[in-house]
């Protein structure tokens, strides 16, 4: 085996590649993606066809975006601490999970 | 961890196993499903492969011909769904890596139950039964799946109580048989039928019936000498482990492989030669695929065909097979043998319904001696085609390379026409979320 020419002076400082999926997910476990659809919302945070990243481990705090099961449909929505939830400070099985990332599409 | 302390532990394993598995998948991308009866059919949409529990409260057996229980479905509204195999693949995987992560040591036994072994956990620091009820909590919370976790000193116990767990409402999906005092155990050792226990079955609950051994109770009381001379040391072992003496070994590894078998429903009929090569084809290449992946080569090949088995047309099974002079894992050699052993039972003049390939006589690849007549060469390109094939199908998806037979999209392929969604492993497939109005 020959070795020849210089070598590349940045040897020691490779890293691994970036990797988004280290990025997208704290929790593989836990992780889902999921589409959303339906009308523009109005302060505009989602689009129709933007595609969320959503971890069922984290507990909601007021205002994250949600997604919950509500009349047979999966919904988004922000969280709003109920009297309820917020007096026996349980899980609400309504809640599936919390949006983390939103991934949207430019062109 | 200290080993003289470890040996002096007394066993404890826990038995962890979704409820109602494949329904389970299902309802948790479509909350439509809560609290309505819902089936799950195997492939080709033939029998009844999971309910939920109030399909079960309708008195839909476990394995129903779909067909003489579609008025039942209609009447009552059942959901009705083909198995959708990366959907479930995908949620135990989820759900095998929380139970890895939570217990010491765990066996997977199932697509949907794993053994855990508890015994290093200290009895005074923890409590089993919260220990057990917290994992149960967070694989709900984390992936939507209900478990139920049985608990006792060996796995046949440990079953029992699992299965205790998951009939009994009001104990929330957790039983720990240590709990209990000796007569609370008996009695519900006596609440469980003998063929329900883990390895007896159906045959021999029959047979133990006659001379009136009728629940595991009585299996656990009966005389070891008659025990032994009727159900063999298998038989003992299980009576012994009623009693909760530790027999059956908890093992990390997956049990060596014996044979592997790729069959078949069609979703119509096949009557010629052709089409049939075709199925046993694709059956080979997955297969093949299969061995690859657990780096197994096979040194046995099996064939059958078969008619359907109800209904007036003339009826007709046979099966064929062949030693391999070198065991292989290469699929086009597969496929060939297949195709020849085809020739010899295939006959004219009947609407097949199946087809299968078995290969046994398996060994590790790496084990496998090249023949004094192989030619060295040609085993490994072989085996280098195939290892670059593997991989660019996994790059970029399933069949992106495939032998040509397999090729023509023919109409004995799975009719998945009642599937859900591949929600989590297809882009084009993920779950759909309404915008809210309030967002």
């Amino acid at each position: 085996m020959y070795t020849t020419g210089f070598p590349s002076p940045a040897r020691d400082f490779e890293e691994r590649k970036l990797d988004l999926n280290s990025l997208l997910i704290k929790n593989l476990s836990s992780t889902f993606f999921m589409k959303a659809e339906g009308e523009n919302s109005l302060d505009l945070t989602v689009s129709p066809g933007d595609i969320l990243v959503v971890d069922r481990s984290i507990e909601p705090k007021e205002e994250d975006i949600i997604v919950s099961s509500c009349c047979e449909d999966l919904v988004l929505s922000t969280y709003k601490r109920t009297s309820v939830t917020e007096r026996q400070n349980t899980h609400d099985d309504s809640i599936w999970g919390v949006v983390t990332w939103i991934i949207h599409r430019t062109k | 961890m200290d080993n003289t302390q470890d040996k002096m532990r007394r066993p404890l394993f826990a038995l962890a196993d979704c409820n109602n598995f494949y329904v389970s998948c299902e309802r948790v991308f479509d909350p439509s499903l809560e609290g309505k009866p819902v089936v799950v059919l195997s492939n080709n949409d033939g029998c009844v492969v999971a309910r939920s529990n109030e399909a079960k409260a309708l008195g839909i057996p476990m394995g129903a011909p779909a067909f003489k229980f579609r008025d039942l479905f209609t009447r009552n509204s059942v959901r009705i769904f083909s198995s959708n195999y990366a959907l479930y693949s995908s949620m135990s995987d989820k759900v095998m890596s929380i139970l890895k992560s939570s217990a010491p040591r765990i066996e997977i036994y199932s697509i949907d139950e794993a053994f855990l072994d508890l015994t290093s956990l200290s009895r005074n620091r923890y409590d089993i039964t919260e220990f057990t009820r917290d994992i149960r909590g967070k694989v709900k919370q984390w992936t939507g799946i209900p478990l139920s976790i049985g608990t006792g000193p060996t796995k046949t116990l440990a079953k029992i109580a699992n299965h205790v767990a998951k009939k009994k409402e009001n104990l929330g999906g957790i039983l720990d048989l240590d709990t209990l005092t000796k007569s609370q155990q008996d009695r519900i050792l006596d609440n469980v039928n003998v063929g329900d226990v883990w390895g007896i079955g159906r045959k021999y609950a029959s047979f133990l019936g006659k001379y009136g051994i009728r629940t595991a109770l009585d299996l656990k009381d009966a005389p070891r000498d008659w025990i032994r001379k009727n159900l063999t040391v298998e038989g003992l072992r299980t009576a012994a482990e009623l009693e909760g003496l530790y027999c059956i070994p908890f093992s990390e590894k997956k049990p060596v492989r014996k044979q592997l078998m790729v069959s078949r429903s069609f979703g119509e009929k096949v009557t010629s030669f052709e089409e049939l090569r075709e199925t046993l084809a694709e059956f080979s290449t997955r297969a093949a695929e299969k061995l690859r992946e657990e780096e197994l080569s096979a040194g046995n090949i099996t064939i059958y065909i078969r008619t359907s088995l109800y209904g007036e047309r003339p009826k007709y099974h046979n099966s064929c097979s062949v030693d391999l002079e070198e065991g292989t894992f290469y699929t086009p050699h597969i496929i060939e043998t297949a195709t020849a052993l085809l020739k010899k039972i295939y006959r004219p003049g009947y609407e097949y319904k199946k087809s299968g390939i078995i290969l046994s006589s398996i060994e590790k690849a790496d084990r496998r001696q090249i023949g004094l007549f192989e030619d060295r060469e040609q085993v490994t390109r072989r085996e280098n085609l195939m290892r670059s094939v593997d991989s660019i199908n996994a790059l970029m998806g399933k069949d992106f390379i495939r032998p040509a037979v397999t090729v023509n999209d023919r109409k004995w392929k799975m009719k998945n026409s009642l599937g859900s969604a591949k929600y989590t492993t297809s882009w084009d497939e993920l779950p759909r979320v309404k915008i809210g109005k309030e967002i």
